[in-house]
């Protein structure tokens, strides 16, 4: 699909174009613009049907929010940004409660910044090992499989 | 099954698709954009619709979708097994015989 939304569309349209944005990339560069044609076709059609309009936009909505859910799932991301999200909270977890339970001495506060530091690099870097970690399990093999 | 039975006739693009389904079904079955594309993204994952090379001068904007072999022979083992369904739906006169067709 044209990276612009063209200004002479009727504005149906062009929401419509708008909320295309929202599917995952590939899926959009693959149909996108095959789906805003249809689109205003379908639209055509139902202006000619009496009441035919607002039933055609409720059924392209109820449509539109199944599958652009449906296709981010396939694409394995949620899963991905979920693990990510819940694989370092859950390690600080550990730590903090593994701290609480061994007799560990204070430091001073200088101490505590550099202490600070090094659990916010060892969060962030969590997250950026989880998040390679489930790129490889789950889009990797999903690529694969596509060029097979 | 609704789209690769839309597909057995001819090859056609997806707003036809949407049209012979609704065709097929009287209606009943109305496929939004989405679902559409998304059904032939995995139909052609599978092996069994592809996209057909035109010439330019047929239209030039549209893309066209084909059965493959493999389209063509699951959508006959889906049928197979959907006849052989309804005959046994029709011995336990789940099904009237009016509806034979």
């Amino acid at each position: 699909m044209s990276s612009t939304i063209p200004r002479n569309l009727p504005i149906d349209a062009r929401i419509y174009r708008a909320f295309l944005y929202l599917y995952p990339p590939q899926f959009r560069r693959e149909f996108a613009e095959e789906m805003a044609r249809d689109f205003n076709e379908a639209t055509s059609e139902a202006q000619a049907a009496r009441g035919g309009l607002v039933t055609f936009r409720a059924r392209i909505c109820a449509d539109f929010l199944k599958t652009v859910l449906f296709q981010w799932a396939r694409t394995g991301l949620p899963a991905i940004a979920l693990v990510a999200a819940i694989v370092p909270l859950y390690t600080v977890t550990l730590l903090a409660r593994l701290s609480q339970s061994t007799p560990v001495s204070i430091p001073t506060e200088p101490d505590a910044e550099m202490l600070a530091i090094v659990l916010l690099v060892t969060v962030v870097l969590l997250i950026v090992v989880s998040t390679i970690l489930m790129t490889v399990l789950f889009v990797h093999p999903r690529l694969k499989r596509r060029a097979r | 099954v609704h789209v690769l039975l839309a597909l057995a006739g001819s090859e056609r693009h997806g707003y036809a698709i949407q049209k012979e389904v609704q065709r097929q079904t009287d209606g009943r079955v109305r496929m939004g954009p989405g679902t559409l594309y998304g059904t032939l993204q995995r139909l052609m994952e599978s092996g069994w619709v592809e996209e057909v090379e035109r010439a330019r001068d047929v239209d030039d904007r549209r893309r066209y979708y084909r059965l493959t072999k493999g389209g063509r022979e699951a959508l006959k083992a889906e049928m197979a097994r959907l006849d052989a369904l309804v005959k046994v739906a029709r011995a336990q006169r789940l099904v009237s015989d009016t509806t034979r067709g």
